[in-house]
């Protein structure tokens, strides 16, 4: 089966990172509320009769289109999950991948060496991101130009230490190596 | 009612058709783009499952509501 990436010789993962699960949770929060509303709405109507015509004349064309909505909604539900799942931060020992996958079929795969890391910023910024404990982190390369972005990952300032951690390792390995 | 009827169907059926590529699509991406030491996850058989239920509820439930089903 084919891999997102390979690993290189004596590269090993030391973190993979989503989005923070209260993200993917808010997200189907919203699906969820619609089909409620929809279900409610349906409720409201055959209950109080509106409809005296159709509703009650066809009474499994109405179920009919209340579950072809909650299809859709569950199409939407599917597309919030891999959106989700498919965006990948991975540190190693050696780089930093950052794979985002952006709606279904556009997908964009970064990757840099750890030793090009010159400054590494987390930010938590809101009372969400304070209360659930997410945030960004931004990692600037020497270069300037390529700077990556882990968006809305859980504990940033761990990670920043992680990641900074993994590029002294790397540093001090290679000096050691010459 | 004929005409509702055909909108019905259409909207049914153009439903099902992006829950498949919707399918089609996830189960491409879980195996393509797998992190390493990892599995196909459970996850797509769940997605698979409840999307086959929606299937075969919403077809049962036209073919009801258009008295194909009806005795």
């Amino acid at each position: 089966m084919p891999l997102a990436f390979k690993l290189l010789p004596e590269e090993k993962i030391i973190l993979i990172l989503r989005r923070h699960k209260a993200i993917l949770l808010m997200r189907f929060a919203k699906i969820a509320a619609l089909a409620l509303l929809a279900l409610a709405l349906f409720g409201f109507l055959f209950f109080f009769e509106l409809t005296s015509g159709f509703l009650l004349v066809n009474f499994s064309l109405a179920i009919y289109w209340l579950l072809l909505f909650w299809t859709i909604l569950w199409c939407w539900g599917m597309l919030v999950w891999a959106d989700w799942y498919l965006d990948v931060w991975i540190i190693t020992n050696q780089r930093v991948i950052d794979i985002e996958q952006q709606k279904f079929f556009n997908r964009r795969v970064t990757q840099c060496g750890l030793d090009r890391v010159q400054n590494v910023t987390s930010k938590v910024l809101g009372a969400l991101p304070t209360f659930f404990k997410y945030g960004d982190i931004e990692i600037s390369m020497d270069d300037r130009k390529n700077n990556f972005i882990f968006k809305q990952v859980s504990c940033p300032a761990r990670t920043q230490d992680i990641i900074l951690r993994a590029r002294q390792e790397l540093i001090a390995n290679e000096q050691s190596k010459n | 009612m004929n005409l509702v009827f055909f909108i019905s169907a259409f909207l049914g059926l153009a439903t099902l058709l992006l829950l498949l590529i919707f399918l089609v699509t996830t189960f491409y991406h879980l195996s393509q783009y797998r992190l390493p030491g990892q599995s196909l996850k459970i996850s797509f058989f769940i997605l698979f499952a409840v999307s086959l239920l929606l299937s075969v509820s919403v077809t049962a439930l036209f073919l009801l509501a258009s008295e194909i089903l009806k005795p």
